[in-house]
């Protein structure tokens, strides 16, 4: 039914943050990540930040296309039954992605990004706007 | 709706990618059903000024 992957060479260097890499079949793949980046000029700490529970970001639904299903025969023909690769070279996979050698039934990816910058004080040349902005000390 | 697909020879010879990254699919093989999302939020009140080091409380969304 499904077809034969052959890949000959792989090389990822870094899979990270509720990622996957999978080599073989597989029937449903679940991915769901919620990340809260800071991004910080001076790095200090207090150990209790990242309260992931005040931002709505982490609890609202991630839109996904609709369609309305319809009367739809799909038939597949697999007159060659191989996926044939030479070279797979991969940086990274991050934040909720899938690389899979293989075939699969169903992949379901849900990902939730909420970034801060912090700076110890205003930037030259950063025109702030008071109402946008919250100083906090 | 009949929709008939002939799958012929697939040969790739190197595939080079710098990232997948927030929700995003790499796959060689065959699938029925993808579904991705994904929420990025960089909002101007997101920019914090000063020497306090808490991250928290700042105003929901």
């Amino acid at each position: 039914m499904v077809r034969l992957s052959m890949v000959d060479d792989v090389k990822i260097t870094a899979v990270v943050s509720s990622s996957n890499f999978q080599i073989g079949d597989s029937r449903n793949v679940n991915l769901i990540t919620r990340v809260l980046a800071v991004q910080k000029e001076v790095s200090t700490y207090q150990g209790h930040e990242g309260d992931l529970s005040i931002f709505d970001i982490y609890k609202r639904d991630v839109p996904f296309p609709s369609y309305k299903a319809e009367n739809l025969q799909v038939n597949f023909h697999n007159e060659v039954p191989v996926i044939k690769v030479g070279g797979l070279r991969v940086i990274s996979v991050a934040s909720s992605s899938l690389v899979q050698i293989g075939s699969t039934e169903s992949i379901i990816g849900i990902a939730r990004v909420k970034h801060f910058r912090h700076y110890a004080q205003v930037p030259s040349g950063f025109r702030m706007r008071p109402e946008l902005t919250i100083p906090i000390d | 709706m009949i929709l008939n697909v002939v799958n012929r020879g697939l040969s790739v010879g190197f595939i080079e990618v710098t990232g997948v990254a927030v929700s995003s699919v790499l796959l060689i093989g065959d699938c029925d059903h993808i579904a991705m999302g994904s929420i990025f939020d960089t909002p101007p009140e997101s920019l914090i000024v000063g020497t306090e080091a808490g991250l928290v409380p700042l105003s929901p969304e």
